[in-house]
């Protein structure tokens, strides 16, 4: 997957959309709902505008979570046939070059393992990530050659994950265990980012899941554009590092992050229970855009 | 407070001073009883007939014995588990309640309400004939008078303690006017009888079901007054009128209610009932029928405690909770 891209050094403003539509067969009640659609503030973004609907109207609260992602949640108690909830947020991400570089850091047992205990939450087993022999053999494969540094090790992994991976839409779903992508040996980017994550923690680097989007520069007008996911391993002294395995790349200036948490489980965009009928359909419509992009040709 | 918690609350409150009331009737008849060696086989059925009528417990009692004297009816009211309505099933369920909120109620509480329930598994009619049923009541009211005042010492005075309130209260209004009819039903004496020693001893009876008797006494010598007393009285914990009152009283703050004018059903039926309590005079009462303005006060109570627990304590759940479908990151 070749993007043509033109690294700038000018910030880069992205809009984007994230509508999910709910409708029930009959009628739905007592909804209880939470999502988590706000981009977060960090070194290398700043979210400059973020709205929150949903139909039916209903008040939003928010809350930051364990891992300081902010949730807002809502209920919709009368009956309703459908539920529509739309964010739309405004970003401004750092250009690649203003990042400061990841440094060198050799992955001994000693640096490692004085992290074991502070990041012990992104070293163990999660829902979507049980740390099985068979996640552990996948790592000693991707890290044959032998370990270096932390980084290198990160990049080693998702390598070895984007090379012998197919990605295949529909062949997996929202359930699917890393574990299972494995016996699949196919999946989309939940499931690479849920492997990546296993081999890293199988290999002692603290990793989590990174929820969010990006800008697929090539796109065409009828690709469906969808929430993506990568991960970030953690290096001593520097902090949080991103990388895709889906792309075999560092997530750069394109990428849009929501949210993180140790799997999926901890960071989905929504959530909720109801009572009442069958859910008929769930559509999820994502568009993100350069800010430019969105002036010149409104969608 | 999670509504399953305030019902837990609510009927293990209900369910003790059930138990209690049915062990203070039942004691209460059977010296009756022996005070009157004089009754007949048909005199005691008819004596016991009016309990099981007052209660309500007519078919149900003949459907599982054959005759009603002392020791069936005593079966039937205490060990009965058949009976929803007998000792050992309210004391299973008040304990069923406690244990499903443990951890929200002080451990004495709970001991109390356990060892009781406890202490009825390990008895059986044989024996308390044996041992003679006075003790027997005698433990089990204790052991109520217990629980509701380990409940007022160590019972935090929050919300839990209003739903613990207005069950207990609404109970006892229940059972006042339950007692009360008693008498109406068979115990009624022919005018001869009027102010005669039957008479007398059954009014007596009817008091000391109430535990109202020392209470009575205070104002009056003779009993004739007893039916104004058990419904009007402002000052006696267990009349009518009184619990009435404390259930006007908790129902609005459980409900939120704080205008002059209640925005629910129930409180607005609580507030006519303690106004009749507060208006009327036993003549006025005496002349539309005792019975039916007893029946009328059960009614009402049950309709106001049907909404009460409907709109805060029970969620009627008419369809399980469905997860909401979850989106795939591609």
């Amino acid at each position: 997957m070749a993007h043509r891209h033109n690294f700038e050094s000018e910030p880069m403003l992205l809009t984007l959309l994230h509508r999910t539509t709910f409708t029930y067969v009959g009628k739905a009640h007592d909804s209880f709902n939470e999502v988590r659609l706000r981009p977060v503030d960090d070194a290398n973004q700043v979210c400059r505008g973020f709205e929150l609907k949903i139909d039916p109207t209903t008040t939003i609260r928010d809350y930051v979570d364990f891992y300081g992602n902010t949730v807002h949640y809502f209920d919709v108690v009368t009956g309703h046939t459908s539920l529509m909830i739309e964010a739309v947020s405004e970003v401004e991400t750092t250009p690649n070059a203003a990042r400061p570089p990841i440094p060198v850091v050799p992955s001994t047992e000693e640096i490692l393992g004085a992290e074991r205990e502070l990041k012990s939450e992104f070293l163990s087993d999660s829902h979507y990530v049980p740390l099985a022999v068979e996640v552990w053999k996948e790592a000693q494969d991707a890290l044959a050659a032998g370990r270096t540094d932390i980084w290198s090790d990160t990049k080693a992994i998702c390598k070895h994950v984007y090379t012998t991976f197919a990605y295949k839409p529909r062949s997996t779903g929202v359930a699917t265990l890393a574990t299972d992508a494995i016996k699949l040996r196919t999946g989309v980017c939940q499931d690479f980012a849920h492997v990546a994550l296993g081999m890293c923690r199988c290999s002692g680097i603290a990793a989590r899941y990174v929820s969010g989007y990006f800008v697929q520069a090539n796109r065409k007008d009828d690709e469906e554009e969808a929430s993506h996911a990568w991960i970030e391993t953690f290096i001593p002294g520097f902090g949080w590092a991103p990388y895709d395995p889906t792309h075999d790349r560092p997530a750069d200036e394109r990428y849009v992050k929501i949210a993180s948490g140790r799997d999926y489980a901890d960071i989905r965009p929504v959530s909720g229970t109801y009572r009442g009928g069958k859910t008929r359909a769930l559509k999820v419509d994502v568009r993100i855009r350069r800010a430019a992009e969105v002036a010149s040709a409104p969608a | 407070m999670l509504s399953r918690v305030a019902h837990s609350l609510y009927w293990m409150s209900r369910y003790i001073e059930r138990a209690e009331n049915i062990a203070r009737l039942l004691e209460v008849n059977l010296q009756f009883i022996l005070d009157f060696r004089g009754y007949d086989d048909v005199h005691l059925r008819e004596h016991w007939g009016s309990i099981l009528a007052s209660s309500g417990d007519e078919e149900l009692f003949a459907k599982h014995y054959e005759s009603a004297n002392s020791q069936s009816v005593t079966e039937f009211f205490a060990f009965d588990l058949r009976n929803s309505n007998s000792i050992l099933s309210c004391v299973f369920a008040a304990r069923e309640n406690a244990r499903m909120i443990r951890d929200q109620i002080s451990v004495e509480m709970w001991e109390t309400v356990n060892e009781l329930y406890l202490f009825l598994k390990s008895k059986n009619t044989e024996d308390v004939w044996a041992a003679g049923p006075y003790e027997f009541f005698q433990d089990i009211k204790r052991n109520s008078h217990l629980f509701q005042g380990l409940t007022d010492s160590t019972y935090s005075r929050s919300e839990g303690w209003e739903f613990i309130q207005f069950g207990k209260f609404v109970e006892r209004a229940n059972k006042t006017a339950r007692i009360l009819d008693v008498k109406y039903h068979i115990l009624l004496p022919s005018t001869g009888d009027v102010g005669g020693a039957l008479d007398t001893a059954q009014w007596q009876a009817v008091l000391r079901s109430a535990s109202a008797l020392e209470a009575y006494r205070r104002f009056y010598v003779r009993p004739w007054k007893a039916a104004e007393f058990l419904i009007f009285s402002d000052s006696f914990p267990r009349s009518i009128h009184f619990c009435v009152a404390q259930i006007d009283d908790f129902l609005r703050r459980i409900l939120g209610e704080t205008s002059l004018r209640p925005k629910s059903e129930a409180a607005r039926a609580s507030k006519r009932l303690l106004a009749d309590l507060q208006s009327l005079t036993i003549d006025e009462v005496l002349k539309d029928g005792l019975h039916e303005f007893l029946v009328e006060i059960a009614t009402s109570l049950e309709k106001i405690s049907e909404e009460v627990v409907a709109t805060t304590m029970f969620y009627l759940a008419e369809s399980t909770q469905e997860e909401q479908q979850l989106q795939q990151q591609q």
